[in-house]
């Protein structure tokens, strides 16, 4: 179990990294700060938002914005310019092509349907990742596996062998993300770091909790075997245990981890409202604790991870208020989603 | 506006089984009218529940979308909404209402709403589509519904032009011709009359 | 071995180890302050102090060496007859142990001095007011440098 508020990180120094540190803290002193937020929140029209935006160098490289349609693309500008930053600075290939493969893995998503569905979904595809489009289509629309890597190929086998039987299109959704998340540990546990080994098992066990707590909710406990995620620090037995049991009991079973707030707060919400909303934000939430320990490492790879993810975070909440500004959400209402999990 | 009819008694009994005839389809159609018009309103006042809480529902349903959208871009939410898995199958039969064909809609829903994976989308997503789900029949009901007000609405519209056809042309003319055969064979009678003492004073005269 | 052979393996170390450390602390420090100038360049001010300050170990290792030298009578003049031609075993291992405090208390305190001015570069990063605040705190290091500059000075200049 990781606690997060208790975590010691063992950071070993790695001065290979002085300069990428020192870069880092510098642009640290960049990202969008508590009363930035506020501001974000308090402007009337959300032109306004992305104008204080583009004012705080989210503009970058674009020659001007006008208005909601570019929103996306500014922030998948910024995205890409964080990307860059990582595999420009980091030392260790494996670690920063792991923030790459992400997007493969989505790629594949977006390709498997498309190729199921016989649709053209081309326009949803995202050109960062590890392996180009082209590569990845070959691979998937002719079996042509040359230049991808063994995950996707076992993906994409697995998913022609079983689909003409379930014909399914969560089941795609479902193998990506469950492979995915294979490979990032076969990344990472050989790689020896503690903070990312830690961070990677963070994330799996929240991803599972919420996915234990959608299907409850929705209930659909039977296909919760198929579903989670493995290699996080909660047992699949454990989760599994709790199916048809009472929300309390689910409450209470989580009561002596570190994630007990974000149950019985996240579940809270969830029945008064019926709304995730504030499970999710306090799920990001112990994810940003977590990786704001990174800080307090002169030297090494975990600040540079660190500062990619809560930039990504910071896009989260970025676009969850302009989002909501334009759809007239009330303040609070976005307020309460952004603080938990970003400030 | 008046019938160019020859003003013989045969012309004015055949107007006249014209004119009951007209006064009894006016009557007929007069009550089918009032019947369409209760069905119309009855329809209306269950269509204004059906809609209001259709619409009460959507709102809920965009509202849960809206807070899975704030925390997802547009690309990944359209991704994972890319390849639904649930099939909807209308099948529309038909079934009379007053001699009008209105459509009877049945769904055939199959396959899972949820066609994405959980680990890579928000919560809100399942709260929406969930609430979609549970609501998708009552859309389906309403859409047929207010088919069927349509066409009850225009059956309506026609019937009353027939009313008024009848009412305000043809039943109008036919009183007018009836009114001048009758006077016309009225006159007819007056002058055959006025002859027969014409002749009967020439004859008595000589 | 000579007494002067012994005394210049003093000297040697007080100058290699005490550089040794100077330049991984200001290498260190040089490549943080890179990295914060490539975001920042108004910073050079701020960081070049920063960077520099690792850099006195080297000095004062080299100091002590010139200073045995001097004692040595290798170079400059001296009255009478040179030390060195008249040094002994033991005097030579003396001054070999007088150059021991600067040459460990140089390499140790400039690695760490490094680390503390590269973690100051990176706060500077962020608040650039915090550079002097971050000056304070890696003289703490320094003065240990400069503690064994004195042990090593005070035992070559002791009474012979």
């Amino acid at each position: 179990m990781i606690e997060v508020s208790r975590y010691r990180p063992a950071f070993k120094p790695d001065l290979r990294y002085a300069y990428a540190t020192g870069r880092i803290r510098a642009l640290e002193s960049r990202q969008l700060r508590r009363q930035d937020i506020e501001r974000l929140i308090e402007v009337r029209h959300p032109e306004e938002a992305v104008r204080i935006l583009t004012e705080g160098g989210y503009g970058g490289e674009l020659p001007r914005l006008e208005g909601w349609s570019d929103f996306e693309y500014m922030l998948e500008i910024q995205q890409r310019s964080v990307i860059d930053l990582l595999s420009e600075l980091s030392k260790d290939t494996s670690i920063s092509d792991l923030f790459l493969e992400r997007y493969d893995f989505y790629n594949l998503k977006v390709l498997l349907k498309a190729k199921y569905s016989h649709q053209d979904l081309d326009h949803l595809l995202i050109g960062i990742g590890r392996t180009s489009i082209d590569l990845l289509k070959k691979a998937v629309m002719e079996s042509d596996y040359r230049g991808v890597s063994g995950a996707i190929k076992d993906i994409i086998g697995w998913v022609d062998t079983v689909w003409e039987g379930m014909l399914d299109p969560q089941l795609i959704d479902v193998a990506v993300d469950n492979r995915m998340y294979d490979r990032f540990l076969s990344i990472v546990v050989p790689f020896g770091n503690r903070f990312l080994h830690d961070w990677l098992r963070l994330e799996i066990d929240l991803a599972n909790l919420r996915t234990f707590l959608r299907l409850k909710w929705l209930g659909l406990e039977d296909i919760m075997d198929q579903v989670l995620v493995k290699g996080g620090t909660i047992e699949e037995l454990k989760f599994l245990s709790l199916r048809g049991e009472s929300w309390e009991r689910v409450i209470e079973a989580f009561r002596k981890t570190g994630y007990a707030d974000v149950v019985a707060e996240g579940v809270g919400h969830l029945l008064d409202a019926s709304s995730f909303s504030r499970l999710e934000s306090l799920s990001d939430g112990l994810i940003i604790s977590f990786l704001r320990r990174a800080k307090l490492q002169p030297f090494g790879i975990e600040p540079l991870i660190a500062y990619v993810l809560l930039r990504e975070y910071e896009f989260k909440a970025v676009r969850a208020i302009v989002v909501g500004k334009m759809n007239g959400v009330a303040d609070d209402l976005i307020r309460e989603r952004v603080v938990n999990g970003y400030v | 506006m008046r019938l160019t009819v020859s003003a013989t008694r045969m012309e004015l009994l055949r107007l006249k089984k014209r004119l009951i005839l007209a006064r009894r389809g006016h009557k007929l159609l007069k009550d089918k009218q009032d019947e369409l018009m209760s069905q119309l309103l009855g329809l209306v006042e269950r269509i204004g529940e059906v809609r209001r809480e259709v619409e009460t529902r959507l709102e809920e349903v965009y509202g849960h979308f809206l807070s899975a959208r704030m925390s997802l871009d547009d690309r990944t939410l359209e991704a994972a909404l890319s390849f639904p898995g649930k099939v909807v199958k209308l099948k529309a039969t038909q079934r009379l209402i007053l001699n009008i064909r209105v459509p009877v809609l049945k769904p055939e829903i199959e396959g899972k709403i949820y066609c994405y994976g959980f680990a890579s989308t928000p919560g809100d997503l399942d709260v929406a589509l969930k609430k979609l789900e549970q609501l998708l029949e009552k859309m389906i009901q309403l859409a047929e519904m207010e088919k069927t007000l349509q066409l009850l609405a225009d059956e309506i519209e026609r019937t009353r032009r027939r009313v008024n056809a009848l009412e305000y042309v043809l039943i109008p003319d036919l009183q007018e011709a009836i009114k001048y055969i009758t006077m016309k064979l009225e006159e007819m009678e007056r002058e055959s009359l006025t002859r027969l003492m014409r002749v009967k004073e020439i004859i008595r005269g000589e | 071995m000579t007494g002067l052979e012994i005394a210049l393996i003093g000297v040697g170390l007080a100058v290699i180890l005490a550089g040794i450390g100077s330049a991984i602390g200001v290498g260190v420090t040089a490549q943080v302050a890179n990295g914060v100038m490539s975001e920042e360049p108004e910073l050079f001010g701020r960081v070049l102090l920063l960077t520099a300050l690792p850099g006195t170990q080297g000095i004062y290792g080299f100091l002590v060496g010139f200073l045995v030298i001097m004692k040595l009578g290798l170079i400059g003049t001296t009255t009478g007859i040179p030390l060195f031609k008249t040094l002994t075993v033991g005097q030579g291992w003396q001054l070999f142990l007088s150059c021991l405090p600067i040459a460990f208390a140089g390499i140790f305190s400039a690695i760490h001095q490094g680390r503390v001015c590269a973690t100051g570069v990176e706060m500077t990063a962020k608040q650039p007011g915090g550079a002097g605040k971050a000056m304070v705190l890696a003289v703490f290091v320094e003065f240990y440098a400069v503690l064994g500059l004195l042990a090593s000075i005070l035992l070559i200049y002791r009474n012979w």
